[in-house]
């Protein structure tokens, strides 16, 4: 899997390809860790060149979730093929990510005019 | 019809291989679309748990899989060389949102027509058999291809 990251005034985007299961989902998780280690909160991910999910790539991303959490940040997913969202519903996932169609929506967002 | 066998060792490295290995043998056999993605779903699934749980990614003893394609159904046989027992499969049936394990067992029930457990006479490990019905995607192919006449 490959791991592009972007950094947009204080949100780090990350544009992952590939295939998220146990082996990617270690390495996403280092990646995090490392931009938490900098002080970087807000994170988004672009999962629109994601073609396979697995119940270990959901385990990294909740465990990336309750990091980011831990660290007082802030975590969004955007642009999910269907298949993928469709994983994300059977698991009920869905309910605890924030989810958005495109990552421009995501990055709005964290505006703070658009904080809730 | 056509049959496949394939042996991995328990290391992590394998996962790669054996997908790669699972998209030539779905491609050789022109299976795509939602059957395609929810049968690799399914193994990748059962692969993970012969690896991890069954041989305790001990990289000497192996994953072994067969798949068996023929018109009708697609079954594959995922087999590792642990002790684990078949009756105590982890089947959570709702697991706590936050809890990072624990979805795999679902996911399989959820992609496959019939999952199921047993002991492998051979290995004396734990063969977990997954059934794939084609005629079940059959019938979403014609829904989709319905859905799209009466959308253009």
């Amino acid at each position: 899997m490959d791991i592009n990251r972007t950094d947009r005034e204080n949100i780090t985007i990350l544009t992952l390809s590939g295939r998220l299961d146990l082996g990617n989902g270690n390495k996403l998780k280092e990646t995090v860790k490392g931009i938490l280690g900098t002080d970087r909160t807000a994170i988004h991910l672009n999962l629109r060149d994601v073609e396979f999910v697995n119940s270990s790539g959901l385990g990294a991303l909740v465990s990336i979730m309750k990091e980011v959490r831990l660290n007082r940040g802030r975590l969004t997913l955007s642009d999910m093929a269907d298949y993928v969202r469709e994983i994300f519903d059977i698991t009920q996932l869905s309910h605890i990510f924030e989810i958005y169609t495109t990552e421009e929506e995501a990055f709005n967002s964290f505006q703070p005019a658009n904080i809730i | 019809m056509s049959d496949h066998q394939y042996r991995y060792s328990s290391d992590m490295a394998s996962e790669e291989t054996m997908f790669n290995d699972l998209e030539r043998i779905l491609a050789a056999n022109n299976i795509v679309g939602k059957l395609a993605n929810d049968l690799k779903l399914a193994v990748s699934e059962a692969f993970t748990n012969a690896m991890i749980h069954g041989n305790r990614l001990e990289a000497n003893k192996n994953v072994t899989i067969n798949i068996s394609i023929n018109n009708d159904l697609i079954i594959a046989d995922i087999i590792d060389e642990g002790t684990g027992d078949p009756g105590r499969v982890s089947k959570t049936e709702d697991p706590e949102l936050w809890q990072e394990r624990g979805r795999g067992v679902i996911l399989m029930e959820t992609m496959a027509d019939r999952v199921s457990f047993q002991r492998d006479h051979i290995s004396g490990g734990l063969q977990c058999t997954l059934m794939f019905v084609r005629k079940r995607y059959d019938n979403i192919k014609q829904k989709s291809a319905l859905k799209a006449g009466q959308g253009g």
